[in-house]
């Protein structure tokens, strides 16, 4: 059995926990995500015959003043980065976490999930900027927690994305 | 010619072999030079032996082994040469080393004999023997049963950079599934706190408690050995945990640097967790309990002790009385006239009394009752008679009768007769006194004499007329008329017996004024005759020596 620790990162609000919930298979319920500041959960994916373990870890939302700790990012193997689809700013608090995670933890596989791609009249990336995040070498997924759109492929792709190749 | 032809073609050959190969063959001899030379030759091999060493180490562990009896023996001759160099070297390891098991065995003993000494004298540790004395089973048992306190429920090995699970044991297999996100959690809790509170990375959390329930976490440089146990877990099992990390980190830390995410390479760690997943019981009471027990037993043993002193203090304070009782009871006999007590035994059955009793005394008998005494007393009483005075004088009494008007005084052994008597009974006393024990002299000058109306007294029992003289001395006329001799002594007989209805066991006789009676009778109807027999005139004196009172109420 091959485990993977893999941490959703992204600006507060942007639907990380929705995301996970959708997803995975839960023990501990959110209030661990507003008192500890993370909640793990776990999902097995089958990529090539070979079954991955992914331990994600739901971290809240990086803030101003409440910054993602280096604790917990530590020994990840991949990085889900959330966007929320309608909101502009919170691709600049991508940037920024995207920075740090490759500092601390060097190059690993990160994948964007550009989140709430239900909700088409609020939607504020533009193709310019579409093209500016795919053209930067990442997978990028139109994902919605509402519908669950693409979630377990952008699971799978970061699974699969990290194990060798 | 043949032989010359064949040397010719040899020292030909050996010129071609010379034109041909001349400058191998110098080099075939330095080549066999070289390996014979053991200077050049050791020369050789120091340049590549460092290197060939860490080549063979990774490939397999067999350097290692060929080299252990070698070590082993270099380390026995280096001590047999100079003991001080190596124990200089070992010096910084070995003291601490030392102070550390010191520590452990010591704080290991106490607490097996605190445990000991707990289960062995403790009220707890009774109650134990008692169950098992109770239930027929062996003490041990009942002590595990009631001693079960902590449990290693579960084993977690896990990565520490990751937080993933390396492996898990435990009691309950419905525990495994979640085991691997419990894991991480756990990681991150460690994280939390580290961050919230300490700041610095270096320091671990040893320890979570809630309740009873206590996770101890031991961290090597990377892995967390995380167990979780019920209850309290005793220090030699924190010691246990810290070798095991050792151990793991010792054989696997290649793998575990090189862990990226395949838990495949560490299948085989189970065997060391294993020893881990302990049962132990008990070593410690609730403090409370423990105090408080004692203090019943003292207070139950205490009670005991006061109610059977209580009960002693009564029962001597009982002994004592009926001992005094007794004692009181002797010395009365004692000083009772015509009684002497020679000796008193005891036995269980009673008390038996010996002595002599002048039959005219009191009854001790009767004056058991007086003193209070239940035992059974056994009376061997030898008769006599008395001389003390008022003994002597009772029986004059008994013995004259006399009548009314007469006082008897009895001093200094002389009898002295006071009152107004007939002649003749007067002079029958006189006599008769003297027969008396203890009457020495008869003083009956202060006696009136009355004539009396009969000559003779009845030839019977208990006076012996034949003594006395029949004759009277004077006659003296009386107050009243003249008795005459109108009735018969049967008349007279049956007058009395009218008068003084005597019961069917008293026989009554009539002769010569002297009324008698014998048989059994009251002793309320024997005073009313007393007091009743002198209103028949004929009747001078009432003879009741015969009368007896016993045994009728």
């Amino acid at each position: 059995m091959i485990q993977k620790k893999i941490c959703v990162l992204g600006a507060a609000g942007v639907g990380k926990t929705s995301l996970t919930a959708q997803f995975v298979y839960s023990k501990f319920s959110e209030k661990y995500l507003s008192s500890m500041g993370v909640k793990i959960d776990k999902k097995t994916v089958e990529v090539d015959d070979t079954q991955v373990n992914l331990m994600i870890w739901d971290i809240h939302g990086e803030e101003k003043y409440k910054k993602i700790p280096s604790s917990y990012l530590r020994g990840a193997s991949g990085i889900l980065m959330v966007i929320d689809g309608t909101r502009l700013d919170t691709v600049a608090v991508a940037k920024d976490i995207h920075q740090r995670v490759c500092d601390e933890l060097g190059e690993i596989p990160i994948i964007y999930l550009l989140n709430k791609s239900d909700l088409g009249d609020a939607w504020s990336i533009n193709d310019n900027l579409m093209a500016k995040l795919e053209s930067a070498n990442r997978s990028v997924f139109l994902t919605s927690a509402k519908t669950g759109a693409n979630v377990e492929a952008s699971f799978t792709s970061i699974a699969k994305a990290m194990l060798p190749t | 010619m043949s032989a010359n032809s064949t040397h010719n073609s040899e020292a030909a050959m050996q010129e071609l072999r010379k034109l041909l190969f001349e400058k191998e063959s110098v080099r075939l001899d330095e080549l066999e030079n070289l390996l014979r030379d053991q200077q050049l030759h050791a020369q050789e091999v120091a340049k590549v032996l460092a290197e060939a060493v860490k080549i063979r180490n990774l490939q397999d562990e067999e350097l290692g082994k060929s080299l252990a009896p070698t070590i082993e023996k270099s380390i026995k001759a280096s001590i047999a040469k100079d003991p001080k160099s190596l124990s200089d070297a070992l010096f910084p390891v070995m003291g601490p080393a030392i102070r550390k098991s010191i520590n452990n065995s010591i704080a290991e003993m106490l607490q097996s004999l605190n445990q000991t000494l707990e289960n062995s004298f403790s009220a707890q540790g009774l109650k134990w023997r008692l169950e098992a004395f109770r239930t027929g089973k062996p003490f041990a048992e009942v002590v595990m049963l009631n001693t079960l306190v902590y449990r290693v429920e579960q084993v977690f090995l896990i990565h520490k950079e990751t937080g993933l699970l390396l492996q898990h044991l435990s009691f309950d297999p419905s525990l495994d599934e979640d085991a691997d996100v419990v894991s991480s959690m756990l990681t991150a809790v460690q994280d939390f706190i580290r961050d919230s509170f300490s700041g610095s990375t270096d320091q671990g959390i040893e320890n979570l408690r809630m309740g009873d329930l206590e996770v101890i976490l031991e961290t090597g440089p990377d892995v967390v050995l995380a167990v979780v146990c019920r209850g309290n877990t005793p220090r030699a099992f924190n010691e246990k945990l810290q070798t095991t990390v050792e151990q793991i980190q010792q054989l696997y830390r290649q793998a575990l640097q090189a862990f990226d995410g395949d838990t495949e390479p560490f299948v085989s760690i189970d065997e060391h967790l294993h020893p881990l997943l302990v049962s132990d019981f008990k070593s410690e009471e609730k403090g409370q309990e423990k105090k408080k027990s004692p203090t019943k037993a003292v207070l139950v043993v205490a009670l005991i002790m006061v109610t059977m002193l209580i009960w002693l203090g009564f029962e001597e304070a009982e002994r004592q009385q009926t001992q005094t009782n007794w004692d009181n009871y002797i010395s009365r006999l004692q000083s009772e006239e015509g009684i002497i007590v020679s000796s008193v035994q005891q036995d269980e059955q009673g008390y038996t009394l010996l002595g002599l009793r002048d039959p005219l005394s009191v009854d001790p008998y009767s004056l058991l009752s007086e003193y209070h005494i239940a035992a059974n007393v056994s009376f061997f009483m030898q008769p006599y008679h008395a001389l003390q005075e008022p003994l002597v004088l009772k029986r004059i009494k008994q013995l004259l009768q006399p009548p009314k008007s007469i006082q008897l005084i009895m001093k200094d052994s002389t009898l002295t007769i006071i009152g107004t008597a007939s002649e003749t009974w007067l002079s029958q006393a006189e006599k008769a006194a003297l027969y008396v024990a203890g009457v020495e002299n008869v003083d009956s000058s202060q006696v009136s004499v009355l004539s009396s109306v009969f000559e003779d007294l009845p030839q019977d029992k208990g006076i012996k007329l034949d003594v006395l003289p029949s004759k009277p001395k004077k006659t003296i006329t009386r107050n009243k008329k003249p008795a005459k001799k109108v009735d018969t002594d049967t008349d007279i007989l049956k007058r009395a017996i009218a008068l003084l209805n005597p019961p069917s066991t008293v026989e009554m006789k009539y002769a010569k004024g002297i009324l008698y009676a014998s048989g059994q009778a009251s002793k309320s109807w024997i005073e009313f005759a007393k007091n009743n027999f002198s209103k028949i005139e004929e009747i001078d004196s009432f003879y009741t020596s015969k009368l007896s009172s016993k045994g009728i109420k």
